[in-house]
């Protein structure tokens, strides 16, 4: 038995077996019985990392309530494990059941991070699954993929069978029912993947052709036969408050990254920074009442037992009943030993009010996104605060007691000059000065402030952005170090190599796909991982596919060129997003659209769909 | 205020779980099963609670302890069966009794060990045992300090044959002295001229002493027969 050896033989010899063992609370586990169909649920990092993950939770649960389907869960092994694996020929298997990946009759990535993609090569390979679609038999799985990265799917076109755009939820049951009725009526693989591309938001890319200009830039994508929808438009749940959402989460045994209850408040944003691609993909704002949000949390706690419920969302202090749901939250929870938490912080000072609140029951540090040292720059990308939303919410927050601060900056976007740069240090210099104003001295303090690379996103008003060369972020990256002083500030800042090849691939096309082949071959993954990442093993294999990445991540494109993901319609029309370009290089900030429509298309994408405050 | 003892098994897969993980599993369980736990003091407030010295890594346990501070009416049987609700497979509590608050710590009053060791011995070699153990051990044990060699001969209380695949340790486990299962087999084996494989072995504790005459934690509060399962 596979799972007798892997209990006895293989989990004692490697480091944390229990990320291998499954069981956890409210794991499902359920007797496979023919004519089911089965899922594996496949994460392309650690288990710490995929069970920190929301969309996991709710697709694996929202599954497992069909009785005709069983979903099982799958995580990359740790290289110690994938070692041992290779060694005793024992294939990649599912937690619950430890059924080998390849007997299931899909196998769903999600795409989170272009850098996971690697892992999804080796995954397949450790599985006996044949990395290229076209290869893959009767017997093999349906390798499926979906997740924010899946709104570019070419760099994977090659290895994945269908993508699936949007909301799974909204989706997924539709792809099990047809797949059922292929299976029923005896049709082929090929004939099934054909039913599967008529379903609305399911992008079949061996069904469609990818041609090249000259210059290298893409012609066009057709479908080869004239019923396939020549846009493939993404899936959008239309209410949140009657959509699926779990009453039980596994809770794991080991300490994942997000170890906790996450209670989604909303989904969306209505910000419309410019860089930001989920703040784009994932239009328009739906939220959750927050009398369903706390009959959710009362729920899940009994479930769990977790000592910690964090609200989520991409901006959850612009949720409408913040407070009414915070107070409510405290009220029921305080006496238990549950905390409270609220991840991204928006510049206000109001807000940091509500935080205090919340902090009567749990202390850590607080966060604000600058993300750029000058207000020119910020208005550029269209984050809209001004350097004195940001000293009264820091006021604020030192006068609760606060000392551990955290600054996020990007560094490399559109019009930067070195003088936004040195805004950036000087930014650093007014928080001490507002520490000193209320403390008397610097006693205690710590300011963080963390550069990350810009990467322009498909998408985005940012997708015709040049990446600044690794030299010149590098030298952008030393300019800071240089200007920050004192020993309560701390400057930290991310691998340029990892944000070049990030913007290769985030931006690639089909001819990207043999490079990440390449780079598996050569004995790449988990290369988000510092231990593992091998940046001049990339490289040889950009060289040996003849694959140029300035080409992909250097290069500013024409307005009018056609980009890889072109067929892929978010909602958000190119001609929105080629204004906010506009908007950006005349440095006008567009509003929020809580305060009027903008106009950026998705109120007309589908009937029905209805944006924030919209009746 | 009050406070429960309870014996607890580790089992199955659970093994694979480490000690910190087993804690966090079960301050989970308690808010699952509304146990009227007391919280400690701070900003990160967590239910007060004592174990008995940590178990290594892979092994299997039938006598874990814990000592829970809980409100006043928490009868020991409502306990059990609360808690057996919700806990994950492969973790249950066979046993919960009320104790003085002024009792001492598992750490402290744990003095000796009981284990079952599964091996593949190779013929004949359990035969040796007698042997072995008449003369000094010298062992190699890697600590903080780096590594030094001691005689865990007088750490040994017992050491007897259950077959010819298991073995029945019973070894000091105090906070000052104590000795892993593992050390002691793979001595043995050493001393019998074979090699020990770590990953063949499956070692589950069967029970934890107060004492030399071999008086479970138990035994000191309410309940005073010994607690078997």
């Amino acid at each position: 038995m596979l799972k007798d050896r892997i209990l006895n033989e293989i989990l004692p010899c490697v480091e944390k077996p229990a990320r291998y063992i499954g069981n956890e609370l409210n794991s499902v586990h359920k007797q496979y019985m023919d004519g089911m169909v089965r899922f594996v649920f496949a994460f392309p990092d650690i288990y710490e990392i995929g069970m920190s993950h929301l969309g996991i939770k709710i697709l694996y649960h929202l599954l497992n309530e069909r009785e005709d389907t069983v979903c099982e869960r799958v995580f990359a092994p740790w290289v110690d494990m994938e070692k041992i694996m290779r060694k005793e020929g024992i294939p990649l298997f599912s937690l619950e059941s430890m059924t080998p990946v390849r007997d299931f009759d899909f196998v769903g990535f999600t795409l989170q991070y272009e850098m996971s993609y690697t892992n999804i090569l080796n995954m397949l390979d450790l599985a006996g699954i044949p990395i290229n679609a076209a290869e893959r038999s009767e017997s093999s799985p349906l390798v499926i993929a979906g997740g924010p990265c899946a709104y570019n799917p070419e760099p994977l076109a090659q290895f994945v069978d269908f993508f699936v755009m949007g909301e799974g939820e909204e989706v997924i049951n539709e792809i099990i029912d047809t797949y059922k009725d292929c299976k029923d009526k005896g049709l082929s693989r090929k004939e099934i993947l054909h039913c599967m591309a008529h379903i609305d938001g399911v992008y079949v890319p061996s069904l469609y052709i990818m041609t090249y200009n000259e210059d290298g830039t893409v012609k066009n994508v057709k479908p080869v036969d004239v019923d396939l929808p020549l846009k493939i438009k993404k899936r959008v749940i239309k209410d949140m408050n009657n959509s699926y959402y779990p009453e039980k989460m596994i809770v794991p045994y080991l300490q994942t990254v997000h170890d906790r209850i996450m209670l989604e408040i909303f989904r969306g944003c209505t910000r419309g920074c410019r860089f930001c691609q989920a703040g784009m993909i994932y239009r328009p704002v739906r939220e959750r009442s927050w009398e369903n949000l706390l009959e959710l949390a009362r729920k899940l706690v009994s479930s769990t037992g977790y000592d910690e419920i964090s609200l989520v969302s991409l901006s959850s202090c612009d949720y409408t009943f913040l407070e009414e749901l915070i107070y409510s939250l405290i009220d029921e929870f305080k006496g238990k030993g549950v905390g409270i938490s609220l991840p991204s912080l928006r510049i206000d000072a109001a807000y940091v009010d509500i935080f205090n609140k919340i902090e009567e029951v749990r202390k850590s540090g607080i966060t604000f996104a600058p993300e750029a040292g000058s207000q020119r720059l910020r208005d550029v990308i269209n984050k809209n605060v001004t350097e004195e939303d940001l000293m009264n919410a820091v006021f604020s927050a030192f006068k609760f007691g606060w000392r551990t601060i955290k600054l996020y900056f990007m560094i490399g976007l559109p019009t930067e000059t070195d003088e936004d740069l040195d805004g950036i240090a000087e930014l650093g210099e007014r928080v001490l000065q507002v520490y000193k104003e209320v403390n008397g001295n610097l006693k205690g303090l710590t300011v963080t402030m963390s550069a990350s690379s810009f990467v322009p996103k498909p998408h985005t008003p940012f997708q015709w952005e040049a990446q600044d060369s690794m030299e010149e972020l590098y030298r952008k990256q030393l300019l800071i170090k240089s200007k920050i002083r004192g020993h309560a500030l701390r400057f930290t800042y991310h691998d340029v190599r990892l944000s070049f090849l990030e913007a290769v691939i985030s931006r690639g096309d089909r001819r990207v796909s043999m490079v990440i082949k390449k780079a598996w071959e050569k004995g790449c993954r988990f290369d988000s991982w510092n231990e593992c990442f091998n940046f001049e093993t990339w490289m040889d294999a950009f060289k040996e596919t003849g694959i140029d990445p300035a080409f992909y991540a250097n290069r500013k494109r024409e307005e009018n060129e056609v980009f890889p993901w072109d067929h892929i319609d978010v909602g958000v029309t190119k001609e929105f997003l080629k204004r906010e370009r506009r908007r950006a290089y005349e440095g006008k900030s567009t509003f929020d659209c809580r305060k009027f429509c903008i106009k950026c298309g998705i109120q007309d994408f589908e009937e029905g769909l209805k944006c924030y405050g919209q009746n | 205020m009050g406070r429960i003892r309870a014996k607890y098994i580790k089992d199955k897969e659970v093994r694979f779980i480490s000690h910190l993980d087993i804690v966090r599993a079960l301050e989970r369980a308690f808010r699952r099963a509304d146990i009227p736990f007391v919280l400690t003091e701070g900003f990160n407030p967590k239910p007060k609670i004592n174990f008995s010295p940590p178990l290594s890594l892979g092994y299997i346990s039938k006598a874990e302890y814990f000592d829970l501070d809980v409100g006043d009416d928490m009868i020991p049987e409502e306990f059990i069966y609360r808690m057996n609700n919700v806990l994950p497979q492969g973790i249950m509590v066979i046993k919960a009794i009320s104790i003085d608050e002024k009792s001492k710590s598992l750490n402290s009053i744990i003095k000796s060990s009981e284990y079952n060791v599964y091996y593949p011995f190779p013929e004949g070699v359990l035969s040796g045992i007698e042997r072995f153990l008449s003369d000094e051990i010298m062992v190699e044990k890697e600590s903080k300090k780096g590594k030094k060699t001691i005689n865990i001969r007088p750490l040994i209380y017992s050491f007897s044959k259950v077959d010819e695949k298991n073995i029945c340790l019973w070894l000091a486990s105090n906070s000052s002295e104590s000795v892993n299962p593992v050390y002691v087999v793979k001595a043995f084996l050493h001393f019998s001229g074979f090699d020990f494989e770590e990953s063949n072995a499956i070692i589950t504790r069967l029970e934890q002493y107060i004492d030399e005459k071999k008086n479970t934690p138990m035994r000191e509060g309410v309940i005073n027969e010994p607690i078997n399962n």
